[in-house]
């Protein structure tokens, strides 16, 4: 308790943001980016010795065309979607989210639902200790539930019942809503819906105009416009 | 499954495990980053982490459930081993899923089906990793310039982080909701009970000033929309 009582002393507000901005921070870039190498290692590595040690081959233009398919189907989404995340996640969680898989129908939510708990600032020292925290914890759980479906669920889904099976595909529609709310809760219905203008209207042509480039990367493509748009008001209300 | 599916498969587990393993790790690492950073500076106290811990949990039990029957489908097609590395590792079942089909599709082939061989479905794994691989790159060049800018912003007397952070995640939830809702009326029921099943959890908190309550929110949410959704997809057949 003294202990407690003199840390709280000894520490100001600028010293914890000093450390953060300085070794906290510099050691999350490492681990972020070092793991990042590492996994991209170890994902291509099955791949590599079924195919030069067990001979699992098709011809070497097969794997250029799949790439070539891929890369066209998905550029928009690789440049664009990690950046779209790191506002609201910030750095380390975003490391974890991109590793871990299931960005926006599990790191978000969890890192939301805290951070609303809390009342924290995502981009603060504090709301960064909290998020991390909290994406790492469903991390452990995610597999642990991942790895029970995968092992059993072949034999226990066929049981359940079809309104259960029903239920399920419905997840991502709850999810959406409780969303809506933590974010009705910080900025009030007001701001919330001025703000949803943005992507309702990006939506409404993106459909419309049936653009077909720009349907895989609508989403992105509205966050961005969104941001911009966020942008342009914030320089000219403080040049008012 | 068949005989090539279940070949790879018994190749694939081991490396499997050790990518899996490798995800845990890189947890740990930035959980155990964040906690000697909380234990010097004392920002939330022991029981503050505990509830943390237990309201992450709760709140990631929901969610998981979302993958559940895309990936016994999955398991179906490309065997455990593959669904449990791809899933478990950057991807989403479903776009796992559709990468594997872009390639297989590509050979001629079908996921599962006759023509899908060992060689083939090597391929279709390269298709799968290739898929997340380019995020993981474009997190290794950009994030940390990113995360530079954005905290230098955020030490200015009126940042624009606030305002980046509010603006990024209503031009991702807007538009979501929107292609989700499209999906027909048991989905639009499933969002707006989801949304007045969290609402009446804080209402419920506000009034009865049990905190604790607020770990359940996303639980209760998931249960609220999915329960209404269900019983209007079956009122609607």
């Amino acid at each position: 308790m003294a202990n407690e009582e003199k840390t709280k002393v000894e520490f100001t507000e600028e010293d914890i943001q000093e450390e953060y901005n300085t070794t906290y921070i510099k050691k999350v870039h490492r681990i972020g980016r070092v793991t990042l190498v590492i996994a991209l290692f170890l994902s291509f590595l099955p791949v590599a010795f079924m195919y030069f040690v067990l001979g699992y081959r098709v011809p070497v233009s097969v794997y250029l065309n799949v790439t070539f398919a891929l890369t066209a189907l998905c550029v928009g989404m690789w440049i664009t979607e990690p950046m779209t995340w790191y506002p609201i996640l910030g750095a380390a969680p975003t490391y974890i989210a991109y590793l871990a898989g299931n960005v926006k129908n599990i790191r978000v939510p969890v890192a939301r639902s805290v951070i609303k708990k809390y009342g924290e600032n995502p981009s603060s020292p504090r709301g960064q200790v909290l998020s991390t925290f909290s994406v790492a914890i469903s991390v452990f759980v995610n597999m642990f539930i991942l790895a029970v479906i995968v092992f059993t669920g072949s034999y226990f889904v066929p049981l359940l019942p079809d309104i259960v099976l029903t239920a399920f595909s419905y997840v991502i529609p709850s999810l959406i809503g409780a969303l809506i709310w933590f974010r009705v809760e910080e900025s009030g219905w007001k701001k919330t819906l001025t703000w949803s203008i943005p992507p309702v209207c990006i939506y409404i042509l993106v459909h419309t105009l049936n653009i077909e480039a720009l349907s895989d990367i609508g989403e992105a493509v509205s966050i961005a416009i969104t941001i911009l748009i966020g942008y342009i008001t914030f320089k000219r209300k403080k040049e008012a | 499954m068949t005989q090539a599916v279940k070949n790879v498969t018994a190749v694939v587990w081991p490396f499997a495990i050790i990518l899996l393993g490798f995800v845990i790790v890189q947890s740990v690492l930035f959980m155990t980053n964040a906690l000697k950073f909380n234990k010097k500076y004392n920002l939330y106290s022991k029981d503050d982490l505990k509830s943390i811990a237990k309201s992450s949990a709760v709140s990631s039990i929901g969610p998981s459930f979302s993958v559940v029957v895309v990936v016994i489908a999955m398991i179906s097609l490309v065997g455990p081993a593959v669904t449990f590395m791809r899933t478990g590792v950057i991807g989403a079942a479903d776009y796992e899923l559709w990468l594997a089909d872009v390639v297989a599709t590509t050979m001629g082939a079908t996921i599962g089906g006759e023509r899908f061989t060992e060689a083939v479905f090597t391929c279709a794994i390269f298709g799968m990793v290739l898929g997340s691989a380019p995020y993981m790159i474009n997190l290794l060049i950009t994030l940390k310039p990113l995360d530079t800018l954005a905290r230098k912003e955020s030490k200015k007397k009126r940042s624009f982080i606030p305002v980046l952070g509010m603006t990024a995640e209503l031009g991702f939830l807007g538009y979501w909701a929107l292609s989700t809702a499209s999906g027909g009326i048991p989905k639009t029921v499933g969002i707006i009970f989801g949304l007045l099943s969290s609402m009446g959890v804080t209402a419920a908190v506000r009034k009865s000033g049990n905190e604790k309550l607020n770990d359940w929110i996303l639980g209760i949410a998931l249960i609220g929309g999915m329960v209404a959704a269900a019983a209007a997809d079956t009122l609607l057949g």
